[in-house]
């Protein structure tokens, strides 16, 4: 019978039981909005003192109540812009960032060119907060995707993400550009630059971990480069040992060794 | 006499009725008073596996369990799977949930989000369960067999894990080893493509000499297009890795660039490759019962434990069923697969298959500390080797041992990687009822698969263009959403004043702002295909 170590138990436990403390003051209705309870939430905020945070907060929570009504996004953009108007930076740039949002998914008829617009002045204006740099990378998208990037927007969008301060953001940056490269074509060499820099800052998700680490290797084979073909590929099969795309991989990887 | 007779019988009936009463009242005011001990804790699992083995599994794990902990009691509510999800949606909304429950597909994030404790920090721990084992030292969730990064014990959009997986399902065709030897003199079916169907001509042959209606396959709506699936797999690698934009092989279910090169017209469901897909499934769907599409899951089954059909597909969780049921002794293998024109050969790797049958944790537990406890336990070696034994399922647990005799169903690793099902878009149900529709004319006994591509195909391109936009919709919906929830999470990890909270939302905001631009991207990708569709 194995015994438990009371320190880790202790610990384990004690996070695991985070989420049952009861969260009072003003984080409870944030917290309300990582549980999705838009409605609580968005009746929590509405009867907090009236801060930047809060009317950003009741905001985000209107745009997700259900019913969804165009009344509830007019008064949740009303909301994000008085918001703006008496903020510091953070919530500032929060405001203008969720205004793109608005224009781009919400609105009964898309704006992407609005919403563009509005990244695009967000991004420009606090290039050194959080939600500026997203509206950085959301701008990029949009821009990328609204018809045939040229070299030109490439370089200066990798200018942009490597400006970036926010390591998550600029990891998806990269990968991005990565994309975008190999979807439009801009050579590997490129597309493996964006690949390996985002690689260098920790990819978050495990199965985008598994995919990048195949596309730098079928990258590199491409270019030429065995030795780092096989170490991506290396890399793959340890961290991966039960994925079902093993097989190929080793194989892969054995025919490299091979030719070395 | 008759007098007597009627006293007795009523002073009988009375008599019983009385020790009923007794018994019943002892059993209510036992559970009253076990619930008002204060040193007692009850740990309730709500689930819907009414398999044989399964109920008794559980039973097995928890006995063990409390041995440990003798202040401990674990129950089980074992609800039929029809009513599970309604019973579920009201014992949650009520606030009168199990500790533990089984996770439903009808659990939406919503739901999971508000009634459910996510267990990723208890994940990213060693399990103390399996101290002394080779799992050692291991987080938690990578002494999973697929890491827990699956539905349904992962939520992809709340990014969040709620479940610990009791088990893994394979799927194998199951034979009737006393016919097979009658009509073969062998005792194990062939291991080829052509010897499969041989062996299901020789049936066909077997029946007619015999008088007996026999045939080579059970099948019903259910089962049979799981043969199907991987006919059609086998046969379309090469279609798959021509639209493979990255090169990274993801498996194709979940991408959209090779339908929208089938929009384009790049290629057909005529093309090599899906062609021959249909001639295979033809070939195989000829020997199943006549008029199988309109029959259930239970009806083949019947078939098959009644000596009527030689096989029948199907996955492991009935392997103990179809044993203990039928008066023949149960042999299994896997699907034999036809090679491919473009040179892929041999079976197909089952690696990274989702763990299943998973229970979560209800926020309203009187007693989280102690389910999530015995969570860790049936996560642990040991609690995965007595359910394994005692459920013949197979184990989730990385190192744990399969029982004898259910090696055959574990999950084969090596392989190929295959092609695509005959549908392939995320949104399965319009392209699955053209299909539905239409595989009359390649089924049946006078179709042909140009007569069926021909009925199929423009009714299947309309279908798959219908599939995109429902997912485009879906994404853009759950856009908005995970926006919301990356702007609370930033707001709990910088600005918040809660440091409990900060660590957590931290993690959880560095996932959330790589998957919501992955998710922008795919879907600005798939809105720049779609204006360019001819």
């Amino acid at each position: 019978m194995p015994r438990l170590s009371p320190l880790p138990t202790a610990c384990s436990l004690l996070c695991l039981l985070l989420p049952l403390r009861l969260v009072a003051g003003p984080e409870e209705p944030w917290v309300d909005l990582t549980q999705l309870r838009f409605r609580e939430a968005a009746d929590k905020f509405a009867g907090q003192a009236e801060t930047p945070a809060s009317l950003i907060g009741r905001s985000l929570a209107l745009l997700n109540r259900q019913p969804r009504t165009d009344d509830n996004i007019e008064e949740a953009a009303r909301l994000l812009r008085r918001a703006a108007e008496s903020a510091g930076p953070h919530e500032a740039a929060a405001a203008g960032y969720y205004l793109g949002c608005i224009s781009q998914y919400q609105l009964a008829e898309p704006d992407p060119a609005r919403a563009r617009t509005q990244f695009a002045a967000v991004a420009a204006r606090w290039p050194e907060e959080f939600f500026g740099q997203l509206a950085a990378v959301r701008h990029a998208a949009l821009a990328l995707y609204s018809g045939q990037p040229d070299p030109a927007l490439f370089a200066v969008l990798t200018e942009e993400a490597e400006r970036c301060t926010d390591r998550a953001i600029r990891r998806s940056y990269h990968l991005l550009l990565g994309e975008a490269a190999q979807r439009f074509h801009q050579g590997d060499d490129f597309a493996y630059r964006h690949y390996a820099a985002a690689w260098d800052l920790d990819i978050a998700l495990p199965e985008q971990r598994a995919n990048i680490l195949l596309r730098l290797g079928r990258l590199a084979e491409k270019l030429q480069r065995p030795g780092e073909a096989g170490r991506h590929y290396g890399r793959f099969l340890q961290e991966n040992p039960r994925d079902d795309r093993t097989s190929e991989i080793a194989a892969r990887l054995a025919a490299l060794q091979e030719k070395r | 006499m008759s007098r007597t007779l009627r006293k007795l019988g009523a002073v009988a009936g009375a008599t019983l009725l009385a020790l009923f009463f007794g018994y019943a009242s002892w059993q209510v005011l036992g559970r009253t008073r076990q619930s008002l001990d204060p040193g007692l804790k009850v740990i309730r699992i709500g689930h819907y596996q009414l398999e044989s083995g399964v109920r008794g599994a559980i039973d097995a794990v928890a006995a063990a369990y409390m041995r440990r902990n003798p202040g401990v009691r674990i129950e089980q509510l074992a609800v039929p799977g029809r009513v599970y999800p309604t019973w579920l949606k009201t014992q949650l909304t009520g606030g009168t949930a199990p500790d533990l429950i089984e996770l439903a597909p009808a659990l939406m994030a919503e739901d999971k989000a508000r009634y459910l404790l996510p267990l990723d920090e208890y994940l990213a721990q060693p399990n103390p369960y399996n101290a002394g084992t080779e799992l050692a030292g291991t987080a938690w969730r990578q002494t999973f067999v697929d890491g827990l990064i699956n539905p349904p014990a992962h939520d992809a959009d709340l990014l969040q894990t709620f479940g610990i997986p009791s088990s893994q399902f394979t799927l194998r065709l199951f034979y009737n080893r006393a016919l097979l030897q009658e009509i073969t003199g062998a005792d194990r079916p062939p291991a080829d493509y052509p010897g499969l169907l041989a062996l299901f001509r020789r049936t066909v042959a077997f029946s007619a000499r015999e008088g007996r209606r026999l045939y080579a396959a059970a099948g019903s709506k259910q089962n049979a297009p799981t043969i199907f699936y991987q006919l059609f797999l086998s046969q379309t690698e090469a279609v798959r890795k021509r639209f493979d934009p990255f090169g990274d092989m993801q498996r194709v279910y979940r991408t959209t660039d090779l339908a929208y090169a089938y929009l384009r017209g790049d290629w057909t469901m005529g093309s090599p490759g899906p062609r021959d897909g249909w001639e295979r499934i033809r070939e195989i769907g000829l020997f199943f019962k006549p008029g199988f599409y309109q029959m259930e899951r239970d009806d083949a089954l019947f078939d098959f434990v009644q000596g009527r059909a030689l096989m029948i597909m199907s996955g492991n969780w009935d392997a103990q069923s179809l044993s203990s049921q039928a008066p023949f002794a149960v042999g299994a293998i896997e699907l034999p697969l036809p090679d491919a024109r473009d040179g892929s050969v041999g079976p197909i790797s089952e690696g990274g298959r989702e763990t299943q049958a998973c229970f979560a944790l209800s926020r309203t537990s009187a007693h989280p500390e102690v389910a999530a406890d015995f969570l860790r336990f049936l996560g642990s070696m040991e609690g995965s080797r007595i359910f394994a034994e005692h459920s013949a399922w197979l184990p989730a647990v990385v190192g744990v041992k399969p029982p004898p005799g259910l090696e055959v169903f574990m999950p084969r690793q090596e392989g190929r990687l295959g092609g695509f099902r005959p549908y392939f878009t995320t949104s399965e149900t319009e392209p699955r009822r053209v299909f539905d529709e239409n595989l009359h004319l390649l089924l049946g006994t006078q179709g042909s698969v140009d007569a069926f591509l021909q009925a199929f195909e423009p009714a299947y391109r309309d279908a798959v263009k219908a599939a995109l936009d429902y997912t485009r919709r879906a994404d853009r919906r759950l856009l908005v959403r995970q926006d919301s929830l990356l702007g609370a999470q930033w707001w709990l990890a910088q600005a918040g004043q809660d440091q409990a909270l900060r660590e957590p939302a931290a993690r959880r905001l560095d996932l959330l702002v790589e998957m919501q631009l992955q998710r922008t991207s795919n879907e600005l990708w798939s809105q720049w295909q779609r204006e360019r569709l001819p």
